[in-house]
């Protein structure tokens, strides 16, 4: 063993910066958020501007919710403990730097973005192509700098925290490359690889996964680093986070068949998907009470320390998310939740208390440390802080548990007659706006809470000292590693009375290999990606056969080029965020939508917009439903059209003149795609115009205003084209070569 | 043919279906090891790798492997 000892100094730098941006970006996320809330009570609050209507807010809190708060929160979380667990400093300062203020570059670019309708429009990962590359650049940064640290570390045995965030970084890695396959039409614009139905599985895939990848194990990574350090005392059972580690690897992954029923899935693997989501149970409890078990003796403690109990709360809600979750797929149950704030319910328990209250525990536990002031400015106020957030989370919930049963139970409910008990869908957004006000009052309550804990650790900041001290530490360089990295040679064995054979059997079954993992990094990390990779195969191969298993419907056709256009501009406005356009097959929907969806209607929807939320009715059947004067007078003002409506307003698409430079490009991407545009891709502008002008004179003798050219126009053509093609006598011949739909008037 | 007619020709769902038996297995055999009575001391001392930051540290005696053969 060596005896040489080695000095070196922590980074804390960067976890200051990592520690600020959190602050900074959670308060920006919530507010947003708080004004969604409002804008769903009183739809004034759209503002009638473009850049603040529901639609395109809402993919900015929840990106800024999700990368900007809870991802400097994690690599702070990171940065601080990963140098301590490993006992080196970072790899390199100007990687670190790099990492920052690149991730911190992407934030500032998705605000932006986001608010101008440059959008993907694929839920959490809406950042179009040129953010997306430079996603993957810091990501690849802070890969390197991270395993940098890991190769060069002082400390044999890998800290399962460590392990937590290697999942972490390989995981999210793959997700993200695999879930945006696209071709670029335009610096601004890109089409998905993938359509309709593969479309969906894949975005879904990435986002089962992205929650489990980036909202829960680097929380769960922390968790088990911060939650000792606060409590003073070594986790529970060391050897359970083992297991809890191993069994979200490779259960959770597997368990994602449960979003692939009936489909090309063989029917056993459908089966244990779904037995594993229910095994998921096991470990994310055994998680949960190894958690809190830490504190066992030390409850006094928790009474007396702000950090402590929103640690408890956090590791509290991580249970009761990870209970629902698996609940919620459970098909009876989901026919009734999907659709509903129940599941916005159940993603802000999750988010509000588990990734949040994780968040605040840490920071407040850090902040005096990296600030080095022994003590946070003002405990009391961190105290408010608990009880407001608690408070607040706790009217958030219950009130949008409430709208979502409500709202969910009146969608479905029949009168005596065996009519749709509230045929109007207005009347079931009305019943719930009340509920809409309680969740504003939590949320305000929530951001107050955030505010507080800003102004705290500001204030602690103000009384760092002059200069940091920055301690030495000293640690002996790891040796040559000692332990058992080959299988031992068969002689060894012999002499041990033992066959060669049966001594492997013997290395694999006493799985001394974990025991190599677990110091070995490269070793580890690469069965970690294995795992990740194959279980995802297995969810991505059926989504590919799938084409396959589609059957085609001859007259469904690709859209027209201006259609195509007002798809783009439904995409842009973030119509998806409150309109599905995916009617189930249940009577209460063929009642109220018309003829259920079918997977072959969406061969050409690159990207699909089944949407995920009903705050306003489903759109699949839309085409042909309204006069253009309809669509006129209701995107310009829906509460001229429909009283109640909560629906923003959208006159600019009343001024805005359709852009017909860029449709050849578009239609030329699709082409390239697959979708077969024939004569299109030549004459696609042409079309383009043909077309607008005929929806012109037809709004003009309705009696309506001169829209000549307006992106209105190119919108109503898409809703009346939408749902319609099923009903039509498929074109003969050459004809399917071309798209031949006709606009439905 | 596009990407998803080649994929789907490609016959690879027989290497899911492996790969969920082999880490099956292979998860096992991690549980196994973890909760094997021999590795109870040795992980417990790891389990207390948070609490010394500061400590100026040497080898942790607990990283060796004292029921392996070393070299
Ligand atoms: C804040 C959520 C919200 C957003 C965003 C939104 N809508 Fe709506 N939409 C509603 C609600 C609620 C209704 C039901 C009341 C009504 O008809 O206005 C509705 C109704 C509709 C209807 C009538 C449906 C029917 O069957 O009667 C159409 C068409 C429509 N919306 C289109 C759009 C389009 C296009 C966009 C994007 C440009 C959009 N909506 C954005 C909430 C929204």
């Amino acid at each position: 063993m060596s005896t040489e000892v080695e000095k070196f100094r922590y980074d804390d730098d960067i976890v200051r910066k990592f520690v600020g941006a959190t602050l900074l970006w959670g308060a920006v996320a919530m507010l947003v958020g708080v004004i969604i809330a409002l804008q769903l009570a009183l739809p004034a609050a759209n503002l009638d501007l473009p850049y603040t209507t529901f639609g395109r807010l809402r993919p900015l809190h929840t990106n800024a919710a999700i990368f900007a708060f809870a991802g400097n929160a994690i690599f702070a979380a990171v940065y601080y403990s990963s140098q301590r667990l490993l006992k080196a400093r970072m790899f390199n300062d100007k990687l670190s730097k790099a990492h920052f203020w690149g991730w911190q570059g992407i934030i500032v670019s998705a605000a932006l973005t986001l608010p101008f309708g440059i959008t993907q429009s694929r839920e959490y990962a809406e950042l179009e192509w040129p953010i997306d590359l430079a996603i993957a650049v810091v990501w690849v940064i802070f890969a390197i700098n991270f395993f940098g640290t890991i190769a060069k570390r002082r400390e044999r045995h890998i800290y399962v925290a460590i392990w937590f965030y290697i999942a972490t970084i390989v995981t999210v890695a793959i997700l993200h490359i695999f879930n945006n396959i696209w071709i670029p039409a335009g610096l601004t614009k890109s089409y998905s690889v993938y359509a309709g139905v593969q479309d969906a599985f894949m975005q879904w895939w990435y986002g089962h996964n992205a929650v489990a990848f980036f909202l829960t194990t680097p929380f769960l990574g922390l968790m088990y680093y911060y939650l000792p350090k606060a409590a003073n005392r070594p986790v529970f059972s060391y050897r359970l986070s083992i297991l809890h580690f191993w069994s979200l690897v490779f259960i959770y992954i597997w368990a994602g068949p449960h979003h692939l029923h009936y489909t090309a899935l063989p029917e056993w693997a459908s089966t244990l998907g779904m037995i594993f989501s229910v095994m998921l149970w096991m470990p994310s409890w055994g998680g949960m009470i190894n958690g809190l078990l830490t504190l066992r003796g030390a409850w006094n403690k928790v009474a007396r320390d702000p950090v402590l109990k929103f640690f408890v709360v956090g590791i509290t809600f991580y249970g009761m998310s990870t209970f629902e979750g698996p609940l919620l797929s459970i098909k009876s149950v989901n026919s009734l939740s999907h659709y509903t704030d129940w599941t916005i319910a159940h993603v802000h328990s999750g988010a509000l208390g588990w990734n949040g209250f994780m968040t605040f525990g840490l920071v407040y536990w850090l902040a005096p440390r990296i600030f080095q002031t022994k003590e946070i400015y003002s405990k009391k106020l961190a105290e408010v802080h608990f009880w407001l957030g608690t408070i607040g989370i706790l009217f958030y919930i219950v009130a949008i548990y409430a709208a979502g049963v409500t709202q969910g139970l009146m969608w479905r409910a029949f009168d005596e007659s065996g009519r749709l008990a509230y045929p109007n869908f207005v009347e079931t957004v009305t019943e719930i706006i009340p509920m809409y006000w309680v969740r504003v009052v939590g949320g305000v309550m929530y951001l107050v809470g955030m505010l507080l804990a800003a102004y705290n650790v500001f204030m602690t900041w103000t009384k760092r000292p002059e200069k940091y001290d920055e301690p030495v530490i000293e640690a002996a360089p790891l040796g040559e590693d000692t332990g058992p990295e080959h299988a031992p040679e068969p002689e060894l064995a012999k002499a041990g009375g033992m066959l060669p054979s049966a001594y492997k059997i013997a290395y694999f079954v006493e799985a001394k290999w974990h025991r190599i993992w677990e110091r070995k990094v490269f070793k580890f990390t690469v069965m970690t990606t294995l795992a990740v990779i194959t279980a995802s195969l297995f969810e991505i191969i059926p989504t590919f056969l799938i084409k396959s298993n589609v059957p085609t419907i001859a007259s469904v056709q690709p859209y027209k080029p201006l259609e195509l256009y007002g798809r783009d501009i439904y995409i842009a406005e973030g119509c998806y965020n409150c309109h599905s356009q995916m009617i189930r097959p249940f009577r209460a929907e063929t009642e109220r939508y018309g003829e259920y969806s079918k997977p072959g209607e969406f061969v050409y929807d690159h990207p699909f917009q089944w949407g995920s939320r009903r705050i306003g009715p489903d759109l699949h059947r839309i085409g042909g439903k309204y006069s253009h004067m309809w669509h006129v007078r209701h995107m310009k003002n829906p509460r001229e059209v429909v009283d109640l409506s909560i629906m923003p307003a959208y006159p600019h698409m009343f001024d805005d003149d359709i852009a017909y430079d860029v449709i050849q490009p578009r239609v030329d991407a699709m082409a390239m795609l697959g979708v077969p545009y024939g004569e299109a891709v030549n004459s696609a502008e042409d079309m383009a115009r043909q077309q607008a002008e005929q929806i012109r004179q037809e709004i003009l003798a309705e009696g309506g205003p001169d829209l000549k050219d307006k992106d209105i126009i190119a919108l109503i053509a898409y809703l009346q084209r939408l749902g319609t093609d099923i009903f039509k006598t498929p074109p003969e011949g050459d004809g399917a070569q071309e798209p031949t739909a006709a606009v439905n008037h | 043919m596009g990407l998803s007619g080649i994929m789907g020709k490609a016959g690879l769902e027989i290497y899911a279906e492996a790969g969920l038996v082999i880490f099956l297995v292979v998860f096992a055999a991690v549980v196994w090891n973890t909760f094997r009575k021999g590795r109870k001391e040795e992980l417990e001392e790891a389990g207390r790798i948070p609490l010394d930051d500061f400590v100026p540290v040497h080898e942790r005696p607990g990283s060796q492997d004292d029921d392996e053969v070393t070299s």
